[in-house]
């Protein structure tokens, strides 16, 4: 398989991408390279379009800095998904889902192109931003259950719950960290 | 619909080749993207410095409310003052060789007379270093003045509140409200005669107005006199000088005065914003340092704690939004500024409440 067959199967046919990744016979250290390039590719595009920048003075050193810090978040959400994975004694590889998981943000490379409409067609081209740039979160996500579905061999309703997974251990780890504070708090004063 | 692989690769192929032309079309938007303040505020970040930037700058640095020499926040997370942290800015921004002026941006009725003092001598140190220009916003009045007043050069909006060059000591007397209505009455132990000065429960002796009275005149003549020293330095026609020490002494009665008025008197240098005075400090400060291009010197929000963001020149924009300031400037500051320093010499602007 060719990066630009793969690249077309994860847009229009994910499923049977994502299964021949998960339970194929396929190159896995070749589709790692390729999930790698992906991912640092739309890291990288992010910068352009970050309400953070309106320059391009020091762009290329921005650019580079995003692709990093976006493979880092990749390789640490996979760690997360795989030792919640292992703790529950589900079977599936690592090498698995950091591919499928990089393919899950491919759709971001048509934010170059729905961020086109900013400001050219007043509020029809600024509704066309916000619900082309939704429309392209929901595709990323929706690949992302995916890729754990495919991993993991989870059905639907254990796909969504391991999706909330990380939202109700974000309110745990608040619980945890206001305690903290309060009783920082109580020292001090 | 069964799509062939070589067709399947012609459709990610013209997929890949529509984004990279919408990239590259948004790269010429950023390029070209007219933004407000764009070159007052570009930042200038230590890796952005490393891409291609020049190593000279000129430092913005802003002092905003009351000055006072007191902390900020509560006791657990509590921040330095703005004047403080003005203060110690203008002292890094002196002996820090990258910065080859200084813009100091007011925007104050005035505070306490020691902390006010201190500001002027950091202005003074930095004035002998490098060019500073002072941009005054909504309001520099009295220690907001006298602080401006050691600039090389101050340039001010046309209304913009300043002078109120005077001191005040506000005391309050409670004598009737509690000791006679109420019945409250104070026990007062002292070790001398003048230890309970301006007491809430006795009216001052004629003594004591006397003493005050002194102590506000002296502080009145140690700022007026730094004023005209700071108004004067550069003028080398006696007779101008002369004119301008007694325009200044004529409305140095604690009188509050427009920017327009404040340019005839000569209490400023000339009227502008902030633009103005970003773009009178390249020209000083390219005639000091003998650089060729006065635009090259960018403005950069002069900052000493270590901020990633700033660092990886993240936050390439800083707001210089003239009219934000007064969202530092708080009536109810003032007030209680002049409740809190009570029976102490002020060089506050206190009629803004």
């Amino acid at each position: 398989m060719q990066f630009l067959n793969i690249l077309y199967n994860i847009l229009v046919s994910p499923s049977q991408e994502f299964r021949v990744v998960s339970i194929g016979p396929v190159p896995k250290n070749a589709l790692l390279a390729y999930g790698t390039a992906i991912v640092l590719i739309v890291s990288g595009l992010g910068v352009i379009y970050s309400p953070f920048v309106s320059s391009t003075e020091g762009l290329l050193f921005k650019i580079l800095f995003a692709a990093i810090t976006g493979l880092i978040f990749w390789l640490f959400t996979a760690l997360v998904f795989s030792t919640t994975a292992y703790i529950f004694g589900m079977r599936g590889r690592p090498q698995t889902f950091l591919i499928l998981t990089a393919y899950a943000v491919l759709p971001w490379i048509f934010l170059p192109v729905v961020m086109l409409f900013k400001g050219i067609l007043g509020a029809f081209g600024n509704t066309i931003v916000i619900f082309g740039s939704l429309g392209i979160w929901l595709w990323s996500v929706i690949l992302f259950l995916m890729a754990l579905k495919y991993t993991y061999n989870l059905t639907l309703e254990r796909v969504l719950l391991a999706g909330t997974i990380p939202i109700l251990m974000t309110f745990i780890g608040i619980s945890w960290l206001s305690g903290f504070f309060y009783n920082l708090v109580q020292f001090f004063s | 619909m069964n799509v062939t692989a070589s067709n399947q690769k012609f459709i990610a192929f013209a997929i890949i080749i529509f984004c990279a032309i919408a990239v590259v079309l948004g790269l010429f938007q950023l390029a070209t993207n007219p933004t407000v303040f764009k070159e007052v505020g570009k930042k200038e970040s230590l890796t952005g410095t490393f891409l291609g930037g020049s190593g000279s700058r000129l430092a913005y640095i802003t002092l905003n409310g009351v000055i006072t020499g007191d902390s900020e926040g509560s006791s657990l997370i509590s921040e330095e003052s703005a004047a403080m942290k003005a203060r110690k800015l203008l002292y890094y921004a002196a002996k820090d060789p990258n910065v080859k002026g200084v813009l100091l941006r007011i925007n104050s009725p005035g505070g306490t007379v020691g902390t006010s003092q201190e500001l002027y001598e950091a202005v003074s140190t930095v004035r002998k270093e490098k060019p500073i220009v002072v941009s005054m916003g909504d309001l520099a009045a009295s220690g907001g003045y006298y602080t401006a007043s050691a600039a090389d050069k101050i340039v001010a909006d046309p209304g913009t509140l300043t002078g109120s060059i005077g001191v005040i000591i506000h005391s309050m007397n409670v004598k009737g409200l509690l000791t006679d209505k109420l019945g409250v009455k104070s026990v007062t132990i002292k070790s001398g005669k003048f230890k309970d000065i301006l007491s809430p429960f006795r009216p001052p002796t004629d003594t004591e107005l006397s003493m005050l009275q002194h102590i506000i005149d002296t502080s009145y003549h140690q700022f007026l006199h730094a004023v005209l020293v700071g108004r004067t330095r550069d003028l080398t026609d006696t007779k101008l000088k002369a004119q301008r020490i007694k325009q200044i002494t004529a409305i140095a009665d604690g009188r509050v005065v427009l920017g327009s008025d404040a340019l005839k008197i000569g209490l400023v240098d000339q009227l502008g914003g902030l633009e103005d005075a970003k773009k009178l400090l390249q020209q000083m400060a390219a005639k000091r340092f003998n650089i060729q291009n006065p635009d090259q010197l960018t403005l950069q929000e002069y900052e000493t704690t270590f901020n990633l963001f700033n660092f990886l020149g993240i936050n390439s924009l800083i707001s210089l939004h003239p009219q934000a300031d007064m969202q530092e400037l708080d009536p109810e500051q003032v007030l209680m500024t002049s409740i809190r320093y009570s029976n102490q010499p002020l060089w506050l602007m206190e009629s803004i409440h």
